[in-house]
């Protein structure tokens, strides 16, 4: 999707922001085809046949996904590759890592592959996908591993599924570490769980809704850190939910373990409390936890420990037509992701800097690729933001197929105009 | 999708009852107002024409998904004796796994222009999604959600204790056992709470005590003789079987020495306390046999006390609603 297709882009008068490269105040960027070739004074011989005049905008690298489901393969009534990487980029993402619970799983280099086409035809982000872990994400055997670093897959993923037990995590890890493959999981152990849908507390004593308690995800965190601090291997901590998780992430960082972590959006706006009423928007995995833990991982993201993501899951109306238990979970969190974090800033709940930063240096450290920074031979990839025009979130201008976005009626502060993808404008309004 | 609050979502613009969901978050008027309007109907019961004209013309359905003879027995002769055209609709769990989802079961039930659902589901908050995607002017009772709420259950109680204490204030009520399923023992403890009753007590092992029961304005005892120190208000519940299971509890044996209400732990409680039970009692298991018949047991007046409150809600929510539809018709024009 290129909407203005050129080869040499200037933008000008804009106020970028880059905690990458230390980048806070107006400076011109000068895109030739993919890459960023100057900044603050063009070439010479620069002959812009596109400008954007950035004057009173915002720019940031653009945004990196650590987790989002694409629906595709085999869930198209959910969402579809090209609605959702739309969503994204209107949003200000340039990349994203699809989860790989899809059906068939990407745990063969024909779906890796068939993800990374469709996302290319789409041609709003570029999408990097997460292969599986093991085999069919059963948590028995192996995935291929090697292979599906080769056809494309950033790093291997088991999602919040359940492993067999300790020896298969164990031997994923292992090989993994061979290979110079990361392992991602979202901890959450099932036994521990006991088919809660929300987190213990209060509140679902109050309501009556059977519990997760912290425990479910600190329990099989340990696990993963020892076993990550057997094997050696490159371990991410997709989505986590809890205070006591930061506590333990940012004490194995310590100890020098190569352990990296994220949050979902959705759990920096959102607690148990939200829950009340029966909201089955807010049914969701990892659970919305207590107003402390929220805190905590405010905290962490301020701090520079840990990366946002979306946790994008799109579901169909009935999916959430149903009490709170027995709906589907998840949110559709792409299309408003950076009104909402922008909000954040407003409230004074996060930093700026530290916003931008754990969608874009963040994540691409943790991906290791040369993206989230507006710098000389770089990708072109930008996100043009005003903060200061308001919009109120209707369902017609959602790119999402998913019908459970929880923020619709609600006005934002802060609008992503330009998206620009490996220099090309991919998204404007 | 509005999300409101349960408490919210069943009074009309007027503050009235037009959905019974539960006891939380209504005021002492209006439990007061439910407790004297069962006892009012109590008379009516003793008579040898026992049927009011209330409910007239409506037709009320009976949408059980969890089967529970009882409870709706006492729906259905409540809905008889206030006049009204009864439906029960037993849908077994194996039908709506058909794929046919509750929205769509309720849109055919909608269709055969219902006044009232009488609600027993097996999800927490199921009563309270009806209600929030019901058509207008059609009445939600719930007949107990998952672990949520039981009120008519509840408000029976209230009535059982108010006709033998003549007050909430100043009385302790403990109640035993399985706290962590109970929808009977959350929707007591709401009502108890906003009737007055200062002293609420919650016993059993922490196996079956919710977390952060405190945040109810209860407090949790371990210890049976301990908790029943001067109770006047003892309320048992019942320990389903499959609770043995899931490491929850070690065996009924030791579940019955702990926690089984006998003459010797009732003894703890005040003299003249009363002991009652939401049944079926399980003899020997939660409650001793001597103390289930026994002087101080107002099991059977709960049983009694089961219609006229259901009478109660029944009517008063079929007025709510009726008043909402008069004022908005009036608006209309």
């Amino acid at each position: 999707m290129q909407l203005q297709p050129q080869h040499t882009l200037h933008i000008k008068n804009g106020h970028v922001i880059d905690p990458a490269n230390n980048l806070d105040g107006i400076i011109d960027i000068f895109i030739e085809n993919d890459c960023i070739v100057a900044l603050d004074k063009a070439p010479i011989g620069f002959q812009a046949e596109c400008t954007i005049d950035a004057s009173g905008k915002t720019i940031f690298p653009g945004f990196i996904d650590l987790s989002s489901f694409l629906a595709e393969p085999g869930f198209s009534q959910r969402g579809s590759i090209a609605n959702e990487t739309h969503a994204a980029a209107q949003s200000g993402f340039t990349t994203l890592c699809c989860t790989p619970n899809t059906k068939p799983v990407i745990d063969s280099a024909a779906v890796a592959a068939l993800v990374q086409e469709k996302a290319q035809k789409a041609g709003y982000c570029r999408v990097l996908p997460l292969g599986a872990l093991t085999a069919n994400l059963e948590g028995e055997q192996l995935s291929n591993m090697s292979s599906l670093k080769e056809a494309g897959c950033v790093a291997l993923s088991q999602t919040e599924l359940p492993f067999k037990d300790g020896h298969v995590i164990k031997q994923c890890y292992n090989y993994a570490a061979g290979f110079n493959i990361s392992a991602w999981v979202t901890p959450i152990d099932q036994a521990l769980a006991h088919g809660g849908c929300m987190h213990e507390g209060a509140a679902s004593t109050q309501m009556g809704l059977a519990g997760v308690p912290v425990s479910a995800e600190t329990s099989a965190l340990a696990q993963h850190l020892i076993l990550c601090e057997e094997t050696g291997v490159k371990l991410h901590i997709s989505r986590i939910s809890s205070a006591r998780a930061v506590q333990m992430i940012l004490d194995a960082q310590q100890q020098g373990l190569p352990v990296t972590a994220d949050v979902a959006i959705g759990n920096l706006v959102f607690t148990d409390e939200d829950c009340r009423g029966y909201n089955s928007l807010m049914h969701v995995s990892p659970v919305y936890r207590s107003e402390s833990d929220r805190q905590a991982l405010l905290q962490a993201v301020n701090d520079g420990h840990i990366a946002i993501c979306s946790n994008h899951v799109p579901q169909g109306h009935a999916a959430k037509m149903a009490p709170f238990a027995a709906s589907e979970t998840g949110i559709a969190s792409l299309d408003n992701f950076t009104q909402v974090l922008l909000s954040l800033v407003e409230k004074g709940e996060l930093n700026l800097h530290s916003a931008v930063k754990a969608v874009t240096q963040l994540p691409a450290s943790i991906l290791k690729k040369k993206l989230g920074s507006i710098a000389i031979e770089h990708k072109a990839d930008l996100c043009i933001v005003d903060l200061n025009e308001s919009t109120t979130v209707k369902v017609d201008t959602l790119q999402s197929k998913g019908a459970n976005n929880p923020w619709i009626g609600q006005t934002f502060k802060g609008k992503v105009t330009h998206t620009i993808n490996n220099g090309n404008i991919v998204f404007q309004d | 999708m509005q999300h409101m609050d349960p408490s919210q979502i069943q009074l009309n613009q007027e503050g009235r009852l037009k959905h019974f969901l539960t006891t939380e978050g209504l005021s002492k008027e209006i439990l007061t107002e439910i407790i004297d309007t069962a006892n009012s109907f109590i008379s009516t019961q003793e008579r040898s024409v026992k049927t009011v004209p209330l409910l007239r013309g409506k037709t009320v359905v009976n949408l059980f998904f969890e089967n529970s003879t009882r409870t709706r027995s006492t729906f259905e002769l409540a809905a008889k004796r206030l006049s009204a055209n009864i439906l029960n609709l037993d849908i077994a769990r194996s039908a709506t796994s058909k794929g046919e989802t509750l929205m769509d079961t309720l849109w055919n039930l909608e269709s055969m222009y219902s006044d009232m659902f009488v609600v027993r589901h097996a999800d927490s908050g199921a009563a309270h999604f009806i209600a929030q995607h019901i058509t207008p002017n059609v009445a939600v009772i719930n007949a107990g959600d998952g672990r949520h709420a039981h009120p008519t259950q509840a408000m029976l109680d209230m009535l059982t204790i108010y006709r033998e204490k003549g007050s909430f204030e100043n009385i302790s009520v403990a109640i035993v056992g399985d706290i962590l399923h109970s929808r009977v023992a959350r929707s007591q403890v709401y009502a108890l709470k906003t009737l007055g009753c200062n002293d609420v007590r919650v016993i059993g092992p922490n196996t079956l005590i919710p977390k952060d029961i405190e945040s109810l304005g209860v407090r949790a005892f371990n210890n049976m003789k301990q908790g029943l120190k001067g109770v006047n208000v003892v309320i048992m519940l019942r320990l389903q079987k499959e609770r043995m299971q899931n490491a929850l509890l070690p065996s009924e044996s030791e579940y019955y020495r702990l926690y089984g209400l006998t003459t010797e732990s009732l003894a703890y409680a005040e003299p003249d306390a009363i002991v009652m039970h939401p049944g079926p009692i399980n003899r020997g298991v939660e409650i001793e046999s001597a103390v289930a018949d026994g002087q101080q047991s107002v099991i059977l007046k709960q049983v009694s006390n089961g219609i006229p409150m259901r009478m109660a809600v029944m009517a008063m929510a079929m007025g709510g609603q009726n008043q909402e539809q008069t004022l908005n018709e009036e608006e209309a024009k």
